[in-house]
Order: C-alpha cells, then sequence, then structure tokens
C-alpha cells in the first residue's frame, strides 16, 4: 500500500465521515471530504438548483451528502448503496431527510424495482464494478434525462483522441484495495457511456484522475427549423431486418431515411426512439438523398408502441413511425378498432411484382401497394400509415386519384419479415381503415 | 504480423475483409469432413481447425463426458467432441443453417441450442465437464460477465480462444470498440490484451489458468476449476484454518447469485507464503486470492470471491500450499436472505419447551489462541465444547449467550460421542474484563456459565 493512500485510510478511520455533513443547526460533521471539496464535485455537472417536482437517483451514497444536497434542491430522492452505512442513517435522521435508502447492487436495479428518474448521480461508482458498460446501460435505463458519471480514469484527459482502452485490475494493483476494477481511460469513458445507450455525452472536466461526464437521453429541441424535415421510408431490426426488437438484447435500429442533405454525417443526424435520442453508430448515403443509420434501441422504453422518427441539425422532426418494443406478433395484431366515422376503404392489396391479391413477396426491395378510396383530398404521403400488424410502413409513394376516386400508396416490406399471416391497415390523422388480411410469403 | 495495435490498422483490416469476402463466397466458415472421406471446404481448413484443437491438453477419449461448445458457428469443434465419445450440447447466438446440414449428413446427435452467453446458466443447459469457448470473449460486451456465466457450467476445464491485442508483453489492459474500429465489423467489443485475457479468467473464478499459445494475435487459455492433486509427501505444514466469513458482513453467511468475498484467517507455518502458492476451495472448486495479507506472525488473512453461481445450501471451504495438504474444514452458508428469515422465525416457534437435562460446557476457548483470553481480533471465535444427551442437533437448535444475550451459532461441529462444538463471535463493545457464557439446545434449560477474559489489544 503506498503512503498517501495508508494516510488516507488513517485519516478516515479517525474521523469515521467520508463525506462532511452540515447539519440545520449550522454545525458541521468533519468528514475526509470536506464540503468545498464535495460542492466542486457537484458543481462539475449542470444540476439544476431547482430539482422540485423531480425525481433523482444517488447510485453509491456513502454517507449521503449529494443525496441530501438533491433533496434540498427539491428532489424526491432515493439512495443506493452496495451497503448499508449506519451514518447515512444517522444524517438522515440529523437533517429530517425523507430520502429513501436501497440497499442493492447496481447491475441488480430495475426500473420496476426503484421506477424512473429524471437525475441519477452515478460518482465514484464505475471503477468499482466489473461490468462497466452492463452498469451504464442499467444506469441509462433508470433516467428519463441526465446523468452525472463521475469515475477514476488513468489520464489527464487531456487526449480525447486516445485509443480507447482500460485498465482491469485483477487484486489490488489500484490503491491497494480489491474493490477497484476497472481503469478506463477518459477516451474509453466516454465511449462506454455513448455506447450504454445515451443520447450524448458531454466530458465536463478531469480533475486530479477523476472525470466528469455528463449524459444526456435526450436531444434538444430546436426553436427554428430552417432544413426541410427528413422522411423516414423504412424502420427494421438491424441484424434480423424484421420488425421485432427486444430490449433485453442489445438491438439496434436501421432506419432508411431521405434528406436533401448531402453533408450528413454522425454528427448532424439525431434519431429518436419514444422520448429518447439514440446517436447514430453507422450512417452511409444509399444512393441521391438516401440515406441509412443504424442507432442502438434505448434502454428504458416499456413494452408497447414507440415512434421512431430523427432530424437533421436544423430540421423539424421527420414523419413518426410507429415500431413496437418488447410485444409478440400476437400482441402486435391487437390493435384498437377503427374509427367509426373512418371512410377509408382498402380495396385492393397487391406486391406490385406479381400483382397476385393479398399476397406479397418478401425480400429485398420489397413493396406493398395498396388502392385506397375515402382519404381526403389534402392527405399527404407523410402523414399516411400503413400499418402491417399495427408496426407503421411509411408510405413512399401516393397516387393522385385515379377515376375510380382510388389512390394508390406504397410501402416498404421489411426485408426480414417473417413469412406468414399479417393484416394491413391504412390511417390518416385519426382515420383507420378496416384491417385487411395479407400473406407474406 | 508485428505487434501493433490491431484496431484501426489497414493491414488488420484487410485482412478480415478479405476473411469476411471468402466467407461469403464458401458459405461455410470451418470445413467438415463426411463420413465417406468427402470434405466440404469452408473457409478454415480441416488441417487448421486440428491444430487449433490440438494446442489445448482435451482428452482424446472423452466417453461418459458433457461436452458444452460455444459459439459452435459451423460446428467442426462440436462433432470433434461427439467423435470423442462427449454427450455435446453446441450454443450459438444465431442459427446456420450449415451447422444443420452438417449435423444431418454426419447422423450427429449433438444437440443445437440458440442461445445468448447471458442466458446460459445450469438451469437452462446444465453443468459440464469441458467447455469450449472459442472466438466468442471479444463479442462481448461484457466480457467478464461472459466468462463468469462460462465459469458456473464448468465442472473440470473449460477452454477459452479469444483476440488479443499483443504478445504477452503489454500489460493488464483492455480495448473498447464503440463501433468497428476492430476489422471494420461492428460485433467487436473488447480486445483483451493476454495477461488481461488471463486476469479476466481467474476473475470469473477459475482456479488455475494457464496460457497455451500466443500467436498471430489469437490466445488459448485452459482454465481449470480445480487445483492439482496435493503432492504426495507433502513437505509443508498443513495450514490451520479459523474461520472463513463474508467480508462485508463478517459472518458466514453469503447471498447466492451477488458478487460476495470470502476472508479466510488461518495459520501457516511457511514464513514466505505468497498468493500463488496458497490453494483454496470451496467443495472442490479451486478459487484464486485477491490478497494475502500477513497478520502477525505466521498469523495470515486471504480474500477470494465467491465461485459463481453456488445454489443455497453448505460449503466447506479449506485451503493449502502448493506443497502442503488441506486444512481442517470451515463451513460457510449460501443463503437468500428471505429464507434465512424463515428458518429464524421457525426457530422462534420452538423455543418454548423443556424436556430433556442440561447441555455442559466441558471447554471454552478463543478458536485463534486456544486460551480462554479474547483480544477484539476481527476473526476471534468463542469455540464452546459442550456434551448433549441430544442426539441429532444442528446450529438452529443451539441457543448460545454471552452474558445472557443471544449470539448467533455460526456453525456447529459434531465431535462423536455426544461432543458438539458451537462457535460464536463476541458481540461489539464487549467491556475489559470476564464475561460469562451459556448455552442450551431448543429442548433443554441453560448450562452452567463458564468465564472467558476479553483483554482488548493496545493499537
Amino acid at each position: 500500500m503506498t503512503d498517501p493512500n495508508l494516510k488516507k485510510l488513517e485519516e478516515l478511520a479517525r474521523l469515521g465521515w467520508y463525506h462532511s455533513m452540515e447539519l440545520p443547526d449550522g454545525s458541521v460533521i468533519p468528514g475526509f471530504q470536506s464540503l468545498d471539496v464535495l460542492r466542486n464535485r457537484l458543481a462539475q455537472f449542470p444540476v439544476p438548483a431547482d430539482l422540485r417536482g423531480k425525481r433523482a437517483l444517488d447510485i453509491g451514497a456513502w454517507d449521503g451528502w449529494f443525496t441530501f444536497e438533491l433533496e434540498r434542491r427539491g428532489a424526491h430522492v432515493t439512495a443506493v448503496d452496495s451497503t448499508s452505512f449506519e451514518r447515512f442513517r444517522v444524517a438522515r435522521d440529523l437533517l429530517q431527510s425523507h430520502a429513501e435508502y436501497c440497499i442493492d447492487d447496481v447491475c441488480r436495479l430495475s426500473p420496476a424495482k426503484i421506477g424512473f428518474f429524471d437525475i441519477v448521480m452515478f460518482l465514484g461508482v464505475l471503477y468499482h464494478l466489473k461490468h462497466p458498460v452492463l452498469a451504464l446501460e442499467k444506469v441509462c435505463e433508470l433516467s428519463t434525462d441526465l446523468v452525472c458519471v463521475e469515475s477514476f480514469v488513468t489520464d489527464d484527459g487531456s487526449d480525447l483522441a486516445a485509443r480507447p482502452v482500460m485498465e482491469f485490475y485483477e487484486t489490488t494493483e489500484l490503491c491497494g484495495q480489491f474493490d477497484n476494477w476497472v481503469g478506463p481511460n477518459t477516451a474509453c469513458l466516454l465511449a462506454m457511456c455513448r455506447s450504454a445507450g445515451f443520447a450524448r455525452v458531454q466530458l465536463e472536466s478531469v480533475l486530479d484522475h477523476r472525470a466528469h461526464v455528463t449524459c444526456y437521453r435526450r436531444w434538444p429541441e430546436i426553436e427554428n427549423p430552417q432544413e426541410p424535415a427528413p422522411y423516414l421510408t423504412s424502420v427494421e431490426n438491424a441484424a434480423t431486418r424484421d420488425r421485432e426488437f427486444t430490449s433485453s438484447n442489445d438491438d439496434y435500429v436501421a432506419i432508411w431515411f431521405k434528406s436533401p442533405r448531402a453533408d450528413l454525417s454522425p454528427l448532424n443526424v439525431f434519431p429518436r426512439i419514444g422520448p429518447y435520442g439514440s446517436h447514430p453508430v453507422f450512417l452511409r448515403n444509399t444512393g441521391g438523398d438516401g440515406w441509412h443509420v443504424n442507432c442502438k434501441l434505448p434502454p428504458g422504453l416499456p413494452p408497447g408502441w414507440h415512434a421512431a422518427t430523427l432530424r437533421t441539425t436544423g430540421s423539424p422532426w421527420s414523419n413518426p413511425v410507429r415500431m413496437a418494443v418488447d410485444l409478440s406478433p400476437e400482441q402486435r395484431r391487437q390493435r384498437p378498432a377503427p374509427a367509426e366515422h373512418s371512410q377509408i376503404h382498402i380495396a385492393t392489396v397487391t406486391d406490385g411484382i406479381t400483382w397476385e391479391r393479398n399476397i406479397i413477396h418478401t425480400g429485398l426491395h420489397s413493396c406493398i401497394s395498396l388502392w385506397v378510396s375515402g382519404l381526403p383530398d389534402e392527405a399527404a404521403r407523410d402523414r399516411i400509415a400503413v400499418r402491417l400488424d399495427g408496426d407503421d410502413l411509411p408510405a413512399i409513394f401516393l397516387s393522385e386519384p385515379d377515376p375510380r376516386g382510388l389512390r394508390q400508396i406504397n410501402a416498404m416490406i421489411p426485408s426480414g419479415a417473417q413469412p406468414g399471416e399479417y393484416s394491413v391497415s391504412a390511417g390518416f390523422g385519426d382515420a383507420v381503415s378496416e384491417p385487411v388480411p395479407v400473406r407474406l410469403m | 504480423m508485428p505487434v501493433d495495435r490491431a484496431a484501426g490498422n489497414p493491414t488488420f483490416f484487410e485482412l478480415v475483409q478479405q476473411q469476411v469476402a471468402l466467407l461469403s463466397t464458401k458459405g461455410w466458415y470451418h470445413s467438415i469432413e463426411l463420413p465417406d472421406g468427402h470434405v466440404i471446404q469452408g473457409m478454415i481448413g480441416i488441417e487448421a481447425l486440428q491444430a487449433r484443437l490440438a494446442a489445448f491438453p482435451i482428452p482424446a477419449d472423452l466417453t461418459g463426458k458433457r461436452v458444452l461448445d460455444v459459439g459452435a458457428w459451423t460446428g467442426w469443434c462440436s462433432f470433434e467432441m461427439e467423435r470423442r465419445g462427449a454427450q455435446v450440447v453446441a450454443v450459438d447466438c444465431i442459427e446456420f443453417e450449415e451447422f444443420r446440414e452438417a449435423h444431418r449428413l454426419l447422423g450427429s446427435k449433438v444437440e443445437y441450442r440458440i442461445l445468448d452467453v447471458d442466458e446460459l446458466t445450469p438451469e437452462t443447459v446444465g453443468l459440464f465437464d469441458f467447455v469450449l469457448f472459442f472466438g466468442v470473449l471479444y463479442h462481448l460486451r461484457n466480457p467478464l460477465l461472459g466468462l463468469e456465466k462460462i465459469c458456473a457450467l464448468t465442472k473440470d476445464t473449460a477452454f477459452v480462444e479469444s483476440f488479443v491485442t499483443d504478445d504477452g508483453s503489454a500489460p493488464c489492459t483492455m480495448e473498447f470498440y464503440e463501433t468497428n474500429e476492430l476489422g471494420g465489423q461492428i460485433d467487436n467489443w473488447f480486445g483483451p490484451s493476454v495477461q488481461c485475457a488471463a486476469a479476466l479468467c481467474r476473475s470469473a473464478g477459475f482456479a488455475d489458468v494457464h496460457l497455451e499459445y500466443v500467436s498471430e494475435r489469437r490466445a488459448g487459455l485452459t482454465c481449470r476449476r480445480r487445483w492439482e492433486p496435493v503432492p504426495a509427501n507433502p513437505p509443508e505444514p498443513a495450514p490451520v484454518l479459523y474461520s472463513a466469513v463474508n467480508n462485508r458482513t463478517n459472518d458466514v453467511q453469503f447471498h447466492p447469485g451477488k458478487d460476495e468475498y470470502i476472508c479466510v484467517y488461518f495459520r501457516s507455518d511457511v514464513p514466505d507464503l505468497t498468493r500463488d502458492r496458497l490453494r483454496i476451495e470451496i467443495d472442490g472448486y479451486g478459487a484464486p486470492a485477491l490478497v494475502l495479507v500477513n497478520l502477525r506472525p505466521l498469523e495470515w488473512q486471504a480474500n477470494l470471491r465467491v465461485p459463481p453461481n453456488l445454489p443455497p445450501g453448505p460449503y466447506q471451504v479449506r485451503l493449502r500450499t502448493a506443497a502442503s495438504a488441506y486444512s481442517n474444514s470451515f463451513q460457510i452458508v449460501v443463503e437468500s436472505p428471505g429464507a434465512r428469515r424463515d428458518r429464524a422465525a421457525r426457530r422462534q416457534a420452538c423455543l418454548e419447551t423443556i424436556s430433556a437435562p442440561s447441555p455442559e460446557i466441558y471447554e471454552i476457548r478463543n478458536g485463534m489462541t486456544e486460551s480462554h483470553v479474547f483480544y477484539g481480533h476481527r476473526n476471534e471465535y468463542v469455540c464452546c465444547r459442550f456434551r448433549t444427551q441430544e442426539p441429532a442437533l444442528d446450529r438452529d437448535r443451539v441457543v448460545l449467550e454471552i452474558d445472557n444475550a443471544e449470539q448467533p451459532v455460526l456453525f456447529l461441529t459434531d465431535l462423536g460421542g455426544g461432543a458438539w462444538q458451537a462457535n460464536s463471535r463476541l458481540p461489539a463493545g464487549l467491556i475489559l474484563g470476564p464475561h460469562s457464557v451459556r448455552i442450551r439446545t431448543l429442548t433443554t434449560g441453560f448450562s452452567a456459565p463458564r468465564e472467558i477474559s476479553f483483554q482488548p489489544s493496545q493499537g
């Protein structure tokens, strides 16, 4: 054990408290970390001064200074630690705090156990964990907006282009303690945070081998979008090319879209699934104004329907495309009944290749064509929903009415769609047609 | 290839892309030799497959053994294990038509399961004598978790083959690949150095990890769950094990499924004992020591991880040096907090009736010093030896009191002939001086008290 470390442990043993604690009467319980040190750690992050009405989670609470500070700012706070600290309970009584105290391991936390949180503090925990990516995914899953990550790093953060690499501590290599497992460099910490499923990740500072990283789950909204909106033409599971998304898998969403911008890069495309942003891990031009982007299915989406959408730097959000997470094919067939006042009626379903009725041959570039009556005159392509067992297939083509008043709608079938019996409906706004059976071959 | 980084290396990128192109034309990854001698040519030839397998000490005769092949792909290894007589389960994360085809052509009985590594548990696939874990580790987002899963399924030995970032000279690190940095493929997540791959295997719970080879950025590791046999006529004296406790709670209780650590306190007369010469085992499964501390002359403490996935029940901890016989055993218990509460409630319900004569304490001592003096060390036990006429006892049926306050009996040993030993801890906050200990069972009155002395050491 190194001398400074031994000194630290001796000092800790003498004081008993790790965090200093300011009591209501103004007196201070001196801890190993002074109030100034604690305030400075918190000040590295953009934590709002007013947290009224917010739920906050403090993982690795120790004596609880951050818990009580967030509570002082108005939040409902849950503190989590792997072992129960008597000092936390003492401080909670002294401060008449209402913070919940939960003893559990990070990787065993779940929204089902403790719910979702607007803000999560994850300070000084990551390097104590054996499965850092799993832990960051858990933390991401529990958060709905903002996560503050503070971790030991092996460098000073000055070289973010460094190869992302992580030291592994089998025994007591780090500071003579055997509860330290990994030491990432700053580039690796940022990469793991991004990979966990956050929309964007911001390095705030690196102070004395401690990196402070703010992780955001949402993209900022923009005020006056000047660019034209992109148009989504297809959404698929990137691996299976079908429409099945499973939150427990490391699933990726493949989005095909059209944008007139020729200079798109992963830095100016902003995909969103439900409320959560997910940064592009892959982007390519498919020819002309066609683009293909892959992003991770964000953690924490409840089972059900979610809208996939995206924007570019200065554009409004694209057409939303409904997709299902953790729903069985049976559940996806259970859709709300069509609106009674709907005049929309599907006259014909075919695939545009064999022209057989109600039979679609799947495969690459497979298409479904509907001839539909009852669409209002103002119906535009980007507001038409073609629903295959409840999943949206965005319209890629909408014709003018033919002499019979029928309009043709074309939509792409996911290339990995499994053969079988499905149903298809067409909708515009609240109005949805009666579903029509269709067989994929 | 020179020892240079693989990620972002154009030569390595080119190599992987060539392999991918070759695979897309061949269709088959492994070559497969059919019963008629005909060979389906895959991307990897039969000789290369045989050479990779030959680098590991896998028995030629596997009759009666269960073998798991994780990441089976086309299945050459699975079918080879079957040819050697094993009952084989092949696992992959996606289904390969080529595996099915080879399975049919070979008339194989290998069981084919589509599961992620995360889903591999003793409940889903059972336990195996040998596990092949070839070319999977670096595809996992949580490599240590994957190895823990593998360890929990392995009864004897796992053979681990992986991409590595160096030739064995680099420190213990792993590279993280956020997207397609490694070879342009998006399904590579971590690249461990050779040292790191071995450290991960040990941390996962394997007792003995041996590096078989490093070549062309691939490493092969043999990971054994059991220590080598005790040497004949061991020259060193066997250690004496005082206790084995949960390092967080200081009792003998462990939670199933949690990542928990055991502190063992023992005496060894070997003066220059080192961590790598310790052989600690839990019901036969070895566990490497993470820390070894020389507390006082001949008195030691070592910390180790509870082997992964122990089902609830009692377990015997014991240890030896590389050149000694095993120590005595010390019992720990894996039990969920719920089961523990239920047990306490059942016991409380029995504490009413007295129907048998009281037990008699015939010896009481500090488990470390073998005297009745206690110093307040973390690893001190009150060892209370008593006689009773009750034929069948377990620790839930024994009540031990120090100064009239009950202390949990952490373990109970049947010494034979109606003699028993109950071990408890001293309560916190004892004052200096004499204290009384007495004992009863659920159906007797208390024994006569015996005295112990508390003399906390200064500093």
